[in-house]
């Protein structure tokens, strides 16, 4: 196996972690410089519930879908982390996941030779 | 907001990519099916046998709904069946879906569901009072 086989083999985690819409960009910028954080990423969504604008029509809110990926060793207290700055703790504030990966890398720049 | 957070850990997430304009009916059986909520989004894409479907491949969208649900483990082949009947995942060019375990989840637990399982810290330190 070349070296490239075993990038980013060791243990990381991808908590992705589902907002209101403007939310995303300032969890980004606070997990920016966060240890264990490698990469942070978010894009735009919309998302249901169960309330209903009328019988049989869903009422849509706009999310942000923020990816965050750590390092394994410090996923725990980074989910717990997010949990507070996200405010995924009051109503209607969407909803946060972890989930394991088999590899993972950032995305940085390879050295100049 | 709740300073104690409360883990669920058997939920799994339902991932379904479909042609644009599918998800909603995607999301409503889910919802029947016992799905709380969904995310949609939006995101292009092709696959290698698409191309030969249809005249000159025009008739699969190359714009796709991504969906996600969050569902709790015991509903989430309830939910998957469901999803594959109503998008016709058995026709090629439909789309795909897959089910990936979660490690761990959040988010808001009103305190009288709480209080029902036990699981707010609050209750616990009553009952062991008594």
């Amino acid at each position: 196996m070349s070296v490239l086989g075993h990038i980013g083999r060791s243990g990381k985690k991808l908590i992705t972690v589902i907002l209101p819409a403007g939310r995303g960009e300032p969890l980004m910028q606070r997990l920016a410089g966060e240890s264990g954080v490698l990469a942070v990423s978010h894009h735009h969504a919309r998302g249901v519930g169960t309330r209903r604008v009328k019988p049989g029509r869903m009422l849509f809110d706009e999310k942000d879908v923020t990816l965050v990926l750590v390092e394994a060793e410090q996923a725990d207290a980074l989910f717990t982390l997010i949990y507070a700055e996200g405010g995924i703790g009051e109503p209607h504030a969407g909803l946060m996941f972890m989930e394991r990966v088999l590899r993972g890398h950032p995305m940085l720049p390879f050295a100049n030779p | 907001m709740s300073l104690e957070m409360i883990v669920l850990v058997d939920a799994v997430l339902i991932t379904a990519v479909v042609q644009r304009g599918a998800a909603d009916e995607i999301v409503q059986v889910a919802q029947e099916a016992g799905a709380q909520g969904a995310t949609i989004f939006h995101a292009r894409g092709t696959g290698v046998r698409q191309k030969r479907m249809g005249l000159l491949g025009l008739t699969v969208d190359v714009d796709k709904e991504v969906v996600y649900i969050v569902a709790p483990g015991d509903l989430a082949d309830l939910i998957f069946e469901r999803i594959f009947v109503a998008a016709k995942m058995d026709t090629p060019g439909m789309g795909i879906m897959w089910v990936t375990p979660l490690e761990k989840m959040a988010t808001y637990i009103p305190h009288e569901i709480a209080a029902r399982f036990g699981l707010h810290a609050s209750d616990r330190h009553h009952e062991e009072g008594r």
